[in-house]
């Protein structure tokens, strides 16, 4: 799995990187348990401030898709696999908001219920599709 | 015979490391040209090509006049004579092709950067990228842990040292010069027998800091084939860092076992300093075939691939004559050369310079003790 990170983009990185990492989850390509690489090696890698990194794998872990075990390092974790039932409940909760707000703007565009379902399929489906072709960050910013 | 052979391969220098020189624009990756990003379609461009080929050629052209400048007083230095003119000579004849490649250099980057503004190459995104995941796939760096292998090393030169300490003679030779005579010696005494240990923890130490800085060094990963860019540095350097502790361990073991065997009389003093010249020749041989192999940054392992069209970055501005990595947002301390086969540091963290002014103490604090123990 590749991390990659545009320094001119208007994204803020850390989010470049919390995103690419989902998606990498998403699409199987980063399992329950992957170690990541340490923040001190992702910063130096992707020439950005230690903070940045820190950052990323922060939200990273609030939201619960990674673990921090001190000395051991950083694994991927997958929601589903949670233990913390609360986590699992957080991921849905998360999702449920994204929906509620994209269907006040579909709806505010004149689209119909049948039509906003229509297009989440769509989406779903080619976020399947994603999974086979390279992780470049803006078809990441896409499937935001 | 022996001063023949070794005067010869001295001079063998010479053109060894001009050859290294003059290839280097070859050996660097697509998208870089003089210490320039450029897409790397450009390296087909007709100016581009003749730019190295005018670098190389002139590299080549002023490497061979040093070369036969040196080889023309040799022969007066195998017989003993004019050994202070040769020396003088050797020394600008090594540093001439040096520092003529860094002023043509210099000289080309700045059409090569006249050349990007007037084609209108430029980096639209400053893409970088990791592998975070499946690494275990690509090769690695040797680990820490393989420098322990220098233990046995230091074991056995001590044991030798030990063993051969009742035949040493009561004045023990620090110092011969190119015709073998013994110019400096001092007391036998179980510390001036050691003085083999202290070269060789001073080789290793240098040599393990440089396994070292090639784990903590920035790995270079084009986004665009993310995959081959992290397994061509990858070979890269773990190549580099087999070779590191190749060298650092045939250097340790050479010197620490031919001094104590050159002072009891096995081998005459200019029989070791040939031996130890001979493993010089052969590493710079083989930096030469790496960086012909590997290219710098594993540049050649993936060669004659489809070159790629546009910049996926530009950090041009950070490379200070266009070999001086200075970017304070980089938290990289070790970075892969711009211009060059190997590793440089970022000049503008403060850690680097930390590591530095430590190394130049270093360095200080083991003569001062050499001299203090040895005088």
């Amino acid at each position: 799995m590749v991390i990659t990170v545009d320094k001119t983009s208007s994204e803020p990185i850390y989010l470049q990187i919390r995103s690419q990492i989902i998606a990498a989850i998403a699409q199987g390509e980063l399992a329950e348990g992957d170690s990541l690489p340490s923040v001190r090696g992702l910063a130096r890698d992707l020439g950005v401030n230690l903070h940045t990194a820190n950052k990323a794998y922060a939200v990273l872990q609030d939201e619960g898709y990674v673990r921090m075990n001190g000395r051991k390092g950083t694994t991927v974790c997958v929601p589903s696999h949670a233990a913390n039932s609360m986590q699992r409940q957080d991921a849905q909760q998360r999702t449920l908001d994204v929906l509620r707000r994209a269907v006040v703007e579909f709806k505010a565009c004149g689209g119909t219920q049948e039509e906003f379902v229509e297009l989440a399929k769509a989406a779903a489906g080619a976020s399947e599709r994603e999974a086979t072709t390279t992780a470049m960050p803006k078809t990441m910013r896409e499937g935001e | 015979m022996e001063s023949t052979l070794m005067v010869w391969l001295i001079v063998a220098i010479v053109p060894l490391c001009g050859i290294i020189c003059a290839l280097t624009p070859y050996f660097m990756p697509r998208s870089e040209c003089f210490a320039v990003t450029i897409p790397e379609t450009a390296q087909n461009d007709a100016r581009v090509k003749g730019m190295k080929r005018t670098y190389c050629i002139a590299v080549l052209l002023i490497t061979g006049l040093c070369t036969v400048l040196v080889a023309c007083v040799s022969p007066e230095t195998i017989k003993g004579n004019d050994v202070a003119l040769f020396t003088a000579i050797y020394m600008v004849a090594t540093l001439l092709p040096l520092s003529s490649a860094f002023a043509l250099m210099l000289v080309f980057r700045k059409r090569v950067q006249e050349l990007k503004v007037q084609e209108g190459w430029v980096a639209q995104q400053q893409l970088a990228a990791s592998v975070v995941a499946g690494a275990t796939e690509t090769p690695q760096p040797l680990s820490m842990r393989w420098n322990i292998l220098y233990i046995p090393v230091f074991i056995a030169v001590a044991a030798l040292i030990y063993a051969l300490y009742p035949l040493m003679p009561e004045q023990i030779p620090m110092q011969v010069d190119l015709a073998g005579k013994v110019t400096s010696s001092v007391a036998k005494t179980p510390i001036s027998a050691c003085f083999p240990l202290f070269i060789g923890a001073f080789i290793a130490a240098v040599f393990v800091f440089c396994s070292w800085s090639i784990l903590r060094s920035k790995r270079p990963i084009d986004p665009k084939r993310a995959a081959s860019s992290a397994y061509a540095y990858g070979s890269f350097a773990r190549v580099m860092s087999i070779a590191m502790l190749a060298c650092g361990l045939a250097l340790t073991a050479a010197i620490g076992m031919l001094i104590p065997l050159a002072t009891v009389g096995v081998l005459t003093m200019m029989q070791a300093a040939l031996a130890i010249l001979v493993i010089t020749v052969v590493i710079v041989i083989a930096a030469l075939i790496m960086s012909f192999r590997y290219g710098q940054s594993g540049a050649r392992v993936f060669e004659g691939v489809q070159d790629s069209q546009g910049m996926v970055r530009d950090d041009d501005r950070y490379w200070k004559l266009g070999v001086f990595y200075a970017n304070a947002e980089d938290p990289a301390i070790f970075v892969p050369k711009r211009f060059g086969f190997g590793w440089t540091c970022n000049f503008a963290r403060p850690a680097t310079w930390v590591i530095l002014i430590g190394f130049v103490l270093f360095v200080v604090a083991f003569i001062a003790l050499i001299s203090a123990l040895f005088r």
